[in-house]
């Protein structure tokens, strides 16, 4: 994990370039809205990376259900796609975002659903645009 | 589940107005390319999780879904695979369920209906 965080008034902008199986826990201290994700798989050909975002504070990656799961594909499926779906962009709709209550913290690693704790064999990034707060 | 399905040339948009834990399976019949959805839980007091799943038969429950999309009590939410327009390819095909746990666990069906669209190739 390699975890930052740039602070405007009502927009923070997470970044982990190194997002793994250490979860990045509550990264906003409290309640929050995620407007936007953004998960790049460059380094890996041929294997696929899952996003896991998870409503709480303190989530046990494995155990505890994730709220939103985002697949990201390797650069092998992006060179067939054209080089771009390496990728993945998925902004939140409604425009106020995604109110996560307990916490926002999340993890990334090669196994979908909920289970697997395996990392991504090389870095995968990850960014997280959030509004802190619940309003 | 009442699934419609709408096409033009190699365009699909999929409607269940009743999108629950029994399974859509199989939209693409195989390999496809889902592009986005627009799901209304606004009949509902809970948030229900949309979840979509790389194959053609999916056990809702034991089965892990490739993606999980947090529908939040009493709002619509319109989602993307890939905003830079070229979606998430299903290599096996797309499936999908409406239920009301994240993750992988759960089958209990939402209590009131959620309405799902899809658009796919």
């Amino acid at each position: 994990m390699s975890l930052s965080i740039v602070k405007l008034p009502t927009l923070w902008i997470v970044q982990d370039t190194d997002a793994d199986n250490t979860v990045e826990k509550d990264v906003c201290a409290g309640p929050c809205r995620l407007l936007h994700v953004q998960v790049t798989n460059p380094n890996n050909p041929s294997e696929l990376a899952y996003l896991k975002l998870f409503n709480k504070a303190n989530p046990i990656l494995g155990t505890d259900a994730p709220d939103e799961i985002i697949e990201c594909p390797g650069s092998n499926v992006a060179s067939a796609a054209g080089g771009l779906a390496q990728v993945t962009d998925v902004p939140i709709h409604p425009p106020k975002g995604l109110l996560f209550s307990n916490g926002l913290s999340f993890a990334c690693t090669v196994e979908p659903g909920t289970a697997g704790t395996t990392t991504p064999t090389l870095n995968v990034a990850v960014t997280l645009q959030v509004q802190p707060g619940s309003d | 589940m009442a699934l419609s399905v709408h096409g033009f040339l190699n365009a699909r948009l999929f409607t269940d107005i009743i999108a629950d834990a029994s399974p859509e399976q199989n939209l693409t019949s195989g390999a496809g390319t889902a592009f986005g959805f627009e799901a209304d839980n606004s009949q509902n007091v809970v948030p229900v999780y949309l979840k979509f799943y790389n194959s053609i038969s999916v056990s809702v429950g034991t089965d892990a879904p490739t993606w999980v999309f947090m529908i939040p009590a009493g709002e619509v939410r319109k989602g993307c695979f890939n905003s830079r327009g070229l979606g998430r390819v299903f290599a096996t095909g797309v499936s999908l369920c409406c239920v009301t746990t994240g993750g992988t666990g759960g089958n209990t069906s939402p209590t009131n209906p959620v309405k799902v669209s899809l658009a796919t190739n």
